[in-house]
């Protein structure tokens, strides 16, 4: 059996037919990238381990130990505004009470934990900014007179760092952060390691401390 | 059977098979009719190098300057269209970002006020910030139809009319084709190459949240058409 096929039916079918047959290919073109923060990269002398070795406590006082000396440089892409802050990683686990002489009048902001299985902290040590590089006038050193809210600088007195405090420097001894492509820091670390008769060391027990320099741009 | 029908014909014998599905289809009749062949136009296919992908990589944030529309480096791609025998054809591009589309950004970054927003295809959005714009340029001295110097054509009126076209600027309501130099009328031709150029612009700073990776993310279909 045959059907008639209407004159507007042919019509319709035509049009779709042509415009499907008219467009045949087609290619993306793309295009692609990423904005990313300033980057500006850290880089610790020693990959960042600073190593007593082998240390004995001792019965009766705390034991200083010898101050270790690191250097920290950074380099950045563009010149950029940073200031840095150091994060203690062993904040969680108590520091043990030391006897003044050898917290050298530091306060708790000063000193971060040296960790510990035993989940009290084994010791504590202190950072600080050294003296800058001989060959280079010293930066100034500038902290952040509003905690971790950087809108207002003030010259460092203090070269240990404490927790919650940015610190920025500033080659051109102006009270605000300059922008700097590299910079380096030498820094310091004094450890100290508890009265004996205050742990519950028994054995051998590894000096973990871990503490993060954050680098902020500003 | 490779067969390069006049238009008509192949336009003939679509309807005659679309017709006769419809009737089977809907009507459940037997309709007497014998496929002799199928026929399709020309096979087309453009192709972009690189994956049409013009990758400006990591772009730091500090280079963009405050206040200002700043301006990528113009990046080329090769385009192709090659067809399995000769053929009229004809490129259009389709902005697949234009809720991205920033206003008179093209203008302000090029400072030629010609290039208003029918040239100005999206970059994409970043925490609901527009990124920027970017033209598409097909450099016209470099097209070649058939390894020979070819005329870039351009059409505002879906192809029924071609004018040479001397910037490459590609707008959104113009088609593109190719004829013989000087000419204004579309070549058949089975192989086109040449140079396509992107050049972005990137929004003002502090219209962008710079605190986090923002990725670029234009995407244009270069859509081929038969003419």
């Amino acid at each position: 059996m045959k059907k008639a096929v209407s004159p507007t039916l042919l019509q319709s079918v035509a049009l779709t037919l042509f415009v499907v047959a008219s467009v045949a290919g087609a290619t993306e073109l793309r295009v692609a990238g990423k904005i990313v923060p300033d980057a500006c990269l850290p880089v610790f002398s020693d990959a960042g381990v600073v190593d007593y070795g082998t240390v004995s406590s001792e019965r009766g006082a705390a034991k200083i130990l010898n101050k270790k000396i690191f250097s920290l440089s950074v380099s950045c892409a563009l010149p950029s505004r940073l200031a840095i802050r150091l994060i203690d990683n062993r904040e969680s686990t108590p520091i043990p009470q030391m006897q003044a002489v050898a917290m050298r009048n530091r306060s708790k902001k000063h000193l971060f934990g040296l960790g510990s299985a035993t989940g009290q902290n084994a010791g504590a040590y202190i950072v600080s900014f050294e003296p800058a590089h001989p060959s280079a006038a010293p930066p100034a050193m500038l902290e952040s007179a509003t905690g971790i809210n950087a809108t207002q600088w003030m010259l460092s007195s203090d070269n240990t760092i404490r927790k919650n405090v940015l610190y920025a420097w500033d080659a051109e001894h102006k009270i605000h952060p300059g922008g700097t492509l590299n910079f380096e820091a030498k820094l310091s670390v004094q450890a100290f390691i508890d009265n004996a008769d205050n742990t519950s060391m028994k054995e051998d027990a590894p000096l973990n401390g871990s503490a993060t320099f954050e680098l902020l741009y500003l | 059977m490779k067969n390069i029908a006049s238009k008509t014909s192949t336009m003939m014998l679509g309807i005659f098979c679309i017709a006769g599905a419809t009737i089977t289809t809907h009507a459940a009749n037997m309709v007497e009719m014998q496929i002799v062949s199928v026929i399709t136009p020309a096979a087309c296919t453009p192709m972009l190098s690189g994956g049409g992908v013009a990758d400006y990589g990591t772009i730091p944030a500090r280079s963009l300057k405050p206040g200002a529309v700043t301006p990528l480096p113009a990046k080329s791609l090769s385009f192709s269209i090659n067809c399995d025998a000769a053929a009229k054809v004809s490129i259009r591009a389709i902005d697949n970002r234009t809720s991205s589309v920033i206003v008179g950004i093209l203008a302000a970054g090029s400072g030629d006020g010609n290039l208003n927003d029918s040239f100005n295809f999206g970059l994409g959005t970043a925490i609901g910030k527009s990124i920027g714009g970017y033209a598409i340029v097909f450099q016209p001295g470099s097209y070649t139809g058939d390894y020979q110097q070819t005329q870039l054509l351009y059409s505002t009126d879906s192809g029924t009319t071609w004018q040479p076209s001397t910037n490459g600027y590609v707008a959104k309501n113009r088609s593109f084709s190719w004829g013989a130099p000087g000419s204004s009328y579309v070549s058949s031709l089975r192989t086109i190459s040449g140079t396509v150029v992107v050049q972005p612009y990137i929004n003002k700073p502090e219209n962008l949240s710079l605190s986090q990776e923002i990725l670029l993310d234009g995407s244009a279909t270069l859509e081929l058409s038969y003419l």
